[in-house]
């Protein structure tokens, strides 16, 4: 049992990872008072036990689990719960809870709740596998190159290589990620605000995906960019990067 | 599997943002161009360079984002006139850089003062990643040594790497290095994985100069040696030193394990504790020459055809047979028994591999836990039908078998099934599929030290 997370390949810091997680988090949730029921932790938990049988090897995590869930306060005044585990993986989120000042409500202002929600979500389903030390910028900062590179469009994401995802984050990942633009960048910006690398990542490389090999008109339309240069700026422009528009 | 989605399936995550102050209507409004330049900028950094380029002229607020978004600069992107754009590009970008490719296939003849002066520019300040082809014999040149902090992955081509710069190198945020073409000492070349303390996937290929390897890296991941040894056809000059050894000496994290040679490559793991995929061990017979690894687990040696050690971490296998020989992939099971997938590449009919005594006894006392199969190249001639049917109706964990056909004639697929008695199998989820892709990424294939960075390294999606 290795205490060492691979991000790449994400193994779980802890021995059974749903199971384990779960009761830890119903265990969270008993251990506070008032627990605000929401959506996060209502996670169909299998045996809402108090006694946390699963051995943790890290002492860090088993304080966090005991610890009552953070609360953050969207812009609209909506509470949403994160647990401790899930908070970790916001940079931001993590500061405070070093320095102990995450007890109280957290303002995440310009942070709708619907997205909150959302963002939440995702650090829910990635915390047990987070590891803060793999996971800073010091790893590489662009995925795999892609194994085919077909000539017409080189992808610096990979979009045809096969990687076991043990725990199904991938899939996870792409089906969260498949939101309409406004959810997109609002989620983008929530992670950039609660500097949640992993996502912020994720989203990145999705809106990169789908302006990789379009022309300027075409992704103008899908994001709906109002294209404000005049017709003899854009010729300028045009002429002055001639080998970006060659093809 | 637990895909919560507490509204149900995907469509209703497509939402939209309903704060107030916002438009409720969608459609019309730019949101991307909300995001702050940064965030912009790390999406334009990871466009290919061209697409990089034509964000400019989307609208006026992207004019300035390419120039201040670390560049990406791939010279396979820049077609025929690479030199000089290069040139260009580098010269319009202020800087940082983030990637910096000039293989071999695309700029052949640069000078090296044209080299030196690129590697100089502005646009590639903090530079993480550098792939350059230097052109035979030149020197690891002080221009490209100034990323020496802040280089993550790095592939070298073509160089010689007995630097004379005089003070030592270090590499503190290095993960990946390639080595290609190259002509090192042995002893330069030690001190060159050395001088990356947290060095992850390792690949050398066609090099020469050294006749052993090593590895004492208490962070590797992956090693990869290929083409090296005595076959570097082109690259084979006379009184130049071959690799024959490469010796795991101590690597706590070492998972993968390739050997891409063609030729007799000797392998010793003397401590690698966690070495999980092995690639291509081969039992090959060339012009009558014995070309098998010979692979050496502790102080035991295990040839491809004899057992003697056991070595439980091993998950992953991929070996090269010319002839699908069912002996051989046995031993290799008692050599590995938690093995789950093993990919095959065969070619050949010479064995009969009829199943023999033996085989059947081994089927009562020896689980196999084989969960993935895929041979390449099944063509249908009894010897493979006989090899294959040993796992269809033995392997009860059997999840997925992949044959890689030439035809997809229905009617040739359904007569195999029947031949390979599926309707038999042992293990009742079993899949097996019948495909025309090469889904088996074979020795050549994996090319680049980026190719290690993969989980399954000879997997293609298929």
């Amino acid at each position: 049992m290795d205490s060492t997370a691979d991000p790449k390949g994400k193994r779980p810091l802890y021995q059974e990872d749903g199971l384990a997680y779960a009761r830890a988090a119903a265990a969270a949730a008993s251990a506070t008072a008032a627990a605000a029921p929401d959506e996060e932790e209502a996670k169909p938990k299998p045996k809402p036990s108090s006694s946390s049988e699963e051995a943790k090897p890290e002492p860090e995590a088993e304080d966090q689990a005991e610890m009552p869930p953070l609360v953050l306060v969207a812009e609209d005044g909506v509470e949403v719960s994160i647990s401790r585990r899930a908070a970790r993986m916001s940079h931001m989120l993590r500061l405070l809870m070093e320095d102990s000042c995450a007890d109280g409500p957290i303002p995440a202002p310009n942070v709708h709740s619907d997205i909150l929600d959302l963002v939440v979500q995702y650090c829910e389903k990635h915390g047990p596998y987070y590891d803060p030390e793999a996971s800073e910028r010091a790893r590489n900062p662009f995925p795999p190159f892609p194994v085919e590179l077909t000539p017409t469009v080189s992808s610096i994401k990979p979009v045809t290589y096969v990687d076991p995802d043990p725990h199904g984050l991938k899939d996870w990942d792409k089906d969260f990620i498949s939101l309409d633009n406004s959810t997109l960048f609002e989620v983008i910006l929530a992670a950039n605000y609660l500097n949640i690398e992993d996502l912020l990542d994720l989203g990145t490389t999705t809106v990169a995906d789908m302006m990789r090999g379009k022309k300027p008109e075409e992704i103008r339309e899908i994001f709906e960019i109002e294209n404000d240069y005049t017709p003899e700026q854009e010729a300028e422009l045009r002429k002055e990067n001639a080998w970006a528009f060659e093809d | 599997m637990e895909i919560e989605m507490e509204a149900g399936g995907p469509s209703s995550r497509r939402r939209r943002s309903v704060s107030p102050g916002k438009d409720e209507d969608g459609g019309g409004v730019d949101h991307i161009s909300a995001l702050p330049d940064a965030v912009l900028g790390e999406i334009i950094t990871l466009l290919p360079t061209k697409d990089g380029g034509r964000t400019r002229i989307l609208a006026s607020r992207w004019r300035h984002l390419w120039r201040s978004a670390p560049l990406n600069l791939e010279c396979r992107d820049l077609g025929q006139l690479a030199v000089v754009l290069v040139s260009h590009i580098l010269s319009s970008h202020q800087g940082p850089g983030r990637r910096f490719c000039i293989t071999q296939g695309s700029i052949i003849y640069t000078s090296a003062t044209t080299m030196d002066a690129w590697l100089r520019s502005a646009a590639l300040d903090n530079l993480q990643e550098l792939d350059v082809w230097y052109g035979p014999h030149r020197p690891l040149s002080a221009s490209t040594l100034r990323f020496s902090n802040t280089l993550r992955v790095f592939t070298i081509g073509g160089c010689d790497l007995a630097y004379n710069t005089g003070q030592p190198l270090h590499f503190p945020m290095l993960k990946q290095l390639g080595i290609e073409h190259v002509s090192v000492s042995e002893h330069s070349l030690h001190s060159l994985i050395a001088s990356c303390p947290i060095l992850e996937c390792l690949f050398i290929k066609y090099s020469v100069g050294f006749s052993s390897i090593r590895i004492n890296s208490p962070s590797i991941k992956s090693v990869a040696i290929s083409r090296c040894g005595t076959d570097g056809s082109g690259f084979h000059l006379v009184g130049q030193i071959h690799l024959h050894e490469l010796i795991i000496e101590n690597a706590p994290c070492l998972e993968t394990l390739l050997d891409l040679c063609n030729k007799c490559l000797h392998v010793s793991v003397v401590s690698a504790p966690k070495l999980e995929t092995l690639g291509f061990l081969s039992e090959q017979l060339s012009d009558g020459m014995d070309i098998s690894t010979r692979l050496v687990f502790g102080y035991t040696a295990i040839q491809v055809d004899g057992l003697a050690m056991v070595v439980r971490t091993v998950k992953v296998l991929a070996i090269r047979m010319e002839t699908l020989n069912l002996d051989v992939v046995i031993e290799l099971m008692k050599c590995f028994p938690c093995l789950e997938k093993l990919y095959i590449q065969g070619w050949s009919t010479r064995e009969n591999c009829l199943w023999r005594r033996k085989h059947r006894e081994l089927i009562k006392c020896f689980d196999i836990r084989l969960k993935t199969i895929v041979i390449s190249t099944y063509i249908g001639f009894w010897s493979e039908v006989n090899f294959a049917t040993f796992f269809v109706l033995n392997a009860k964990s059997l999840e997925l078998m992949i044959f890689e056909v030439n035809s997809s004639n229905e009617e040739f697929i359904s007569k195999e099934q029947k031949k390979l008695q599926l309707d038999n199998r042992a293990s009742r989820g079993a899949r097996f599929r019948f495909t025309t892709d090469r889904c088996l990424r074979g020795r050549l294939d994996i090319d680049h030290v980026r190719d290690l960075d993969l989980a399954d390294p000879f997997i293609r999606r298929c």
